[in-house]
């Protein structure tokens, strides 16, 4: 059929299939930012466009309906290197992060503003409710509406964007200026899937229907029979190297349990066969002409299960060690099952017991627990469930890989580079020089992407076939497949005085660790190792253990375990606060640390070694909770007119990290450029909080340059050096401090070159912008790019060059409280959150804007978890929700009406100019936040999320 | 003329392909998007049709073109506040710049937004087949019947048919809900109709028969409890809560009315 219409104010006639989705022939059409995150579902916007002037998806639109209409797209919005005052507005506000929904929303707020030139908030909100964000929540696109009306009118913005810090300094701590957000908001060449050659083959995965089963045999003939298939990979020709998908330092605190391909399948969608085909119509195709003859076994999905006597077993193999090999291993090997099993190694000790199927555990404490519930005037004994939930990025799991030069290059939306061309390296048996991995901008992370989960297959049937291959998760492999919040049981047993001084806690962690052990030992100790450390209580203990089951793997999700123990130790402090007859507020203020306070309790809860025992640092606690009372009027009831709503109030005390001392390591190289410009190459991982632009400033403020004279790479393991990525809160504290580092060295190397130029003492030089170099004593200047071009010319003493690295023991921990006010429909168990306020001790926040949109969605995020996200299984194990419209990810008409992020201004002495990790902490609040303030409003304390309307009626004793 | 897609010119031709085995296509939110049900060899697109597009008043009703979109029928002054409640369950304003009166209709599915409000007040839809001739029927009717290839030309609603309100439960906006409750009362009658998740839409006599009564929240629960229809307990919910769900929702929209006076 040939159609004719408009593109973008463009006329153009395709020749095509009608029934070809919109958004198939527009990204044909080179639009490539009209993106895919839904497979077509209708649910994330992403694929929005303007057909006729009227927003639609345009993966629901065929495109033969487009004949003779007009069509606009993101790519329309703006001139060639000017932004649109929607798309700088959007930039300027904070909300263009991972950014994949970027365009559609610049397009979206486009529109609207050119049918309603002042919008109102619920104008706004209409606008947004067909796009699903997942970075940055909805908060602060009303802002942005806002900024793009006075840049439209007024040419500039009257409107406070966000708090500015540190007045002393040029950048840090100064809102604007995301480095990457032109390319992100016009949605540029930036993702993976924008540098998939046109002849790249497909990789499909065949997955397995059972949770648990044997692979006796498979018989791919007919898929490889099939025109346009390559190669079919299995158990049975895949590199016999058991590693682990969990992008952690190495050696690493996980078991290495898995295979490419297993011999035995651990859960439904396990991997059983990739099809490498031209096209992925051939693939999925040659996927259903494999014939796989499994052996069916009983499977375990709960801990209990898991720990029954004479359980299953989930991994029933040799075990091996690295280092530490228990004296009786070789009596306990001979209890190994099927050699199918393959292996399980552990690099070092975990406290495992596969027969068992403990994946990992360990125990610990300080003081003496059982004196101090013996002090006690009262216990409280509870027991709190978590369910597995999801990050959700928009940009799902995806990796393109080839042979170019005899070397291996990968094309990653990854956290942790460097950890996937190791990985990529073990697999594939190459040396790491041959592999190249080149970070692109990352669609959405949360965690997701510090797993490898789809770069080691992809990587490896690039090198085994020599054909360049793209790999994509559907969003239902998404589900199935990829990795998710570790479930939980967390038992919290804490006593305390008449007085309301804690005496003793105690922490049982019970984790489900699923098929593969990736973060098994690291997730429940940050349960406990990320909440005790808020008490200054004498006597704590901790016992944790991690169960293998035939569920999907979990992995590294923002908050990492600590959601789970802040959910499970706050509400049991709030339940003994209302036993004792003591406010709750009044009693997490006499508990909680302050500056100064050892934290012995670290001593035991490192990453698989002795952890660092070090002073509370900065904290802004104290202010933190009195402010948020404030704001909320803790204490002050309210009432609804509605009799079926009762409405509560409830708050938590939160912590986290910033980034793994004694573990991480970051490394950045700082280059002089000839004309005296700044070429910093980070070994950090910007997945698209900013990390880029935090380096560019820093390195911009200590070398006194304009911010557009320093441009940040990043995340390219040719280019950088050695980073151990992006997790753990590390980003600004470790991978800044090194650019940090970089900047500083490159300074001094500058002053150096510069006195021996200029014939001065280093003494009575300082830098000085734009650029230059100053003599105190002479008041003689030499420019950067004067002093560069001498050092290469020829009889130069060559390239100012700087190395940076960082690595610690000190501990910049952030610390908050999060408030929520919610109505409870005591009649149908209905919860909304009405107000939410995440306030936060930020230390220097560097990019402010961006720090405060990062709450906020870290925030809306764990409502969800809160309140509706999950999922479910059957009684097979297979997965019910599928898709993000079953799964029930929160969207704009969930956020909370009044919803504030309040960044507490504590500098930290170790941070790159006082900052301190920001974004991660805002996941450990809500649901304890939340299920207090269940509780203030109806009375019932809610021991599993999510909180469903069912549970909560249960609770009431209404079903 | 490239047959996978047929642009119409009018409902009749529409019709008559679809009469041939080509499916329709109005606003693609059903039959484009992924996991859907339908699948055909042809398409016939009818949202170029200007007869069905657009609302207009009748005796006491309100004809709703079938292809016209949930947010043009939201921005008619014509179109009933309760079938405005119920447009409104689909959240997202682009999905409702696309689906359609008619489509949602059609679909009919077990989560459907508008098809409990349809039934709760009567509503009807007109149908053409492929010489062009039409015929009416109740909403009810077309639920079990629903003739293939017919075109669903209008959707005609009471412009006043009593104190109506609707109630939709989803884990999220966006989801799909899993209970829908509407009620319609009028002259002290009531009509109750539910969509239920693994069900579908129906009027459940035994809670209309209740709320006409003016029965309480004890007894329509009990009511609830007991309806005929196999309500599964699934990822939404057990059976018991829907059940108990409906009734209490009810109850609540009978105290609602008393308070409107409706009753």
């Amino acid at each position: 059929m040939r159609i004719e219409c408009k593109i973008d104010g463009r006329e153009r006639g395709f020749e095509l299939d009608p029934t070809l989705s919109l958004r198939e022939l527009l990204v044909r059409n080179g639009n490539l930012c009209v993106r895919d995150s839904d497979d077509g579902e209708g649910f994330c916007g992403s694929d929005t466009v303007l057909v006729d002037g009227t927003p639609v998806y345009a993966n629901l639109m065929l495109a033969g309906e487009v004949d003779g209409r007009e069509v606009r797209t993101p790519a329309g919005l703006g001139e060639p290197g000017k932004l649109s005052y929607v798309q700088q507005a959007l930039i300027d506000a904070g909300v263009v992060q991972s950014a994949y929904n970027s365009p559609a929303t610049a397009l979206l707020l486009t529109w609207l503003l050119e049918n309603e030139p002042n919008p109102t908030r619920e104008q706004v909100k209409d606008a947004l409710s067909g796009i699903y964000i997942r970075d940055a929540s909805y908060e602060n696109y009303y802002l942005a509406v806002k900024l793009a009306c006075e840049l439209r009118d007024k040419g500039g913005y009257e409107s406070k964007i966000a708090p500015d810090y540190r007045p002393e300094l040029s950048y840090v701590g100064k809102p604007g200026s995301k480095v990457d957000g032109p390319q992100l908001v016009r949605g540029e060449r930036a993702f993976v899937e924008d540098f998939v050659d046109p002849d790249a083959c497909h990789l499909v995965m065949l997955r397995s229907p059972y949770a648990s089963a044997y692979i006796n045999s498979i018989d791919a003939s007919a898929a490889e029979a099939l025109p346009g298939v390559v190669a079919v990979i299995t158990c049975f020709n895949c590199p016999d190297i058991t590693y682990m998908q969990a992008g952690q330092g190495n050696p690493e605190p996980s078991p290495h349990d898995t295979r490419l391909f297993n011999h035995k399948v651990r859960f439904v969608g396990d991997r059983v066969a990739a099809v490498i085909a031209e096209t992925k119509e051939i693939a999925r195709e040659a996927c259903g002409l494999i014939s796989v003859d499994y052996q069916v076994l009983d499977p375990v999905f709960s801990v209990e299960e898991a720990m029954a006597e004479g359980a299953p077993r989930v991994h029933d193999g040799i075990v091996e060690y690295g280092v530490g090999a228990p004296e009786d291993l070789d009596e306990y090997n001979k209890d190994a099952g099927d050699e199918r099993e393959g292996k399980v190694f552990y690099p070092f000790p975990l406290r495992a017991d596969i027969h068992r199927n403990i994946a990992a555990s360990n125990k610990g404490g300080i003081g003496d627990v059982e004196r101090g519930f013996a002090e006690a005037d009262a216990i409280v004994d509870e027991t709190y469930r978590t369910t597995n939930v999801q990050q959700a990025p928009l940009e799902p799991h995806l990796c393109y890989a080839k042979m170019e030069g005899g070397r291996l290059q990968v094309y990653a939306s990854t956290q942790v580079p460097y950890h996937v061309r190791r990985i990529v390296s073990w697999v594939c048996g190459l040396p790491q020089n041959k592999i190249h991995v080149v970070k692109t901008r990352v669609g959405g992370g949360y965690g997701s992407k510090q797993d490898i989960l789809v770069e080691d297959v992809c990587a490896y049937a690039a090198y085994a076939t020599h054909r360049p291959v793209y790999y994509r998760h559907t969003r239902a492999e998404e589900l199935v497949a990829a990795s998710a919040r570790h479930p939980m049981r967390v038992r919290v047993k804490m006593g305390a005085k008449k007085d309301g001084s804690i005496t003793a806690i105690f922490m049982e962690v019970r984790a489900n660790t699923g098929a593969y052990g990736n973060h098994c030992l690291t997730v429940p100790m940050n349960s406990c190792s990320k909440v005790l450390p808020l008490f200054k209580v004498d006597n704590m203990a901790y016992d944790l253990i991690t169960y293998y089951s035939n569920k999907l793997q979990p992995g590294a999700y923002q908050g990492y375990g600590t959601p789970k123990g802040s959910y499970g130790i706050m509400m049991a402090m709030a339940q003994l606060a209302e036993r004792l007859g003591i406010d709750f507020k009044d009693m997490a203020v006499k508990n909680h640390v302050e500056t100064g306070y050892r934290l012995e309790i670290l001593k035991g809860l490192g990453e698989g070694r002795e952890g660092n025992v070090v002073p509370v640092g900065s904290c802004g606690l104290d202010e933190c909770i009195r402010r948020g009372c404030e704001m909320i009027e803790w204490g002050k009831r309210e009432e609804s007119d509605d009799p079926d709503w009762k409405i509560g109030k409830g708050f938590a005390m939160i912590m986290q990290g910033s980034g793994l001392p004694g573990l991480d390591h970051a490394e950045a190289i700082c280059k002089l450029e000839t004309d005296g410009t700044v070429i910093l190459n980070s070994g950090g991982a910007d997945i698209g909080t900013g990390l880029d632009t935090i380096s560019t400033k820093v390195a911009a403020e200590i070398l006194h340059l304009p911010l557009e004279l320093v441009s940040v790479i990043s995340g390219d393991t040719d280019s950088a050096a050695f980073d151990t990525g992006s997790y753990a809160s590390s980003g600004t504290f470790f991978s800044g401090n090194a650019s940090v580092d970089a900047a500083r060295k490159l300074a001094r190397g500058i002053i150096a070159e510069a006195a021996l130029q200029m014939g001065e003492d280093e003494a009575d030089l300082e830098l000085r912008y734009p650029g230059e170099v100053h003599s105190t004593r002479t008041d003689a200047t030499l420019s950067y790019g004067d002093l560069s071009h001498a050092c290469c010319a020829g009889d130069g003493r060559g390239q100012v060059v700087a190395h940076g690295s960082f690595i610690t023991t000190a501990n910049a921990i952030p610390y908050g409280a999060h408030f929520a006010q919610v109505a409870v429909n005591v009649r149908t168990g209905q919860v909304k959150v009405q107000k939410y306020y995440a306030l936060q001790d930020a230390g220097t926040p560097i990019n402010p804007e961006l720090a405060q949109c990062q709450m906020y969605g870290a925030a809306l995020k764990s409502i969800g978890h809160t309140l509706y996200e999950d999922m479910t299984i059957d009684e097979k194990g297979r997965p019910l929700r599928t898709t993000l419209t079953d799964y029930g990810v929160p969207m704009i008409f969930e956020q909370p009406d009044d919803f504030k992020a309040v960044m507490v201004d504590v500098n930290d002495a170790d941070g790159p100019f006082g900052a301190k990790s920001i974004s991660e902490i805002a996941c450990n609040g809500a649901a304890p936040a939340i299920g207090n303030a269940i509780h203030d409003a109806c009375g019932v304390w809610m021991r599993s999320w999510p909180m469903t309307p069912e549970k909560v009626l249960r609770e009431l004793g209404r079903i | 003329m490239d047959e996978r897609l047929v642009i119409a010119a009018s409902a009749q031709e529409a019709a008559k392909l679809a009469a041939s085995g080509a499916g329709y296509l109005a606003g693609g939110t059903e039959l484009n998007r992924l996991g859907s049900p339908l699948h055909y060899q042809r398409l016939v697109s009818i949202s170029r049709v200007a007869e069905l597009r657009g609302v207009e008043a009748g005796d006491g009703e309100v004809l709703i073109g079938a292809t016209t979109s949930f947010q043009e029928a939201l921005q008619s002054e014509l179109v009933p506040a309760y079938l405005k409640e119920a447009l409104l369950f689909m959240g997202s304003r682009t999905k409702r710049n696309m689906a359609t009166v008619g489509g949602n209709v059609a679909a009919w599915r077990d989560d459907s937004y508008l098809a409990a409000t349809l039934l709760a007040v009567g509503a009807s839809i007109e149908l053409m087949n492929e010489s062009g001739a039409t015929r009416r029927l109740s909403v009810a009717e077309w639920a079990q019947t629903q003739p293939e290839h017919r075109l669903v030309r209008r959707v005609i609603v009471p412009a006043d048919p009593g104190w109506v309100t609707s109630k939709r439960y989803a884990n999220t906006m966006e989801s799909l809900s899993y209970l829908v409750v509407s009620l319609c009362l009028h002259d002290g009658a009531a009509r109750v109709a539910l969509t239920v998740k693994g069900v579908g839409a129906f009027v459940s006599p035994e809670l209309s028969d209740a709320a006409s009564r003016g029965a309480g929240e004890d007894e329509l629960v009990e009511l609830a409890y007991g309806l005929d229809a196999t309500i599964p307990s699934d990822m939404y919910g057990s059976e018991r809560y829907k059940r108990y769900l409906a009734g209490v929702t009810l109850a609540r929209m009978l105290e609602d009315a008393g308070r409107d006076d409706a009753r």
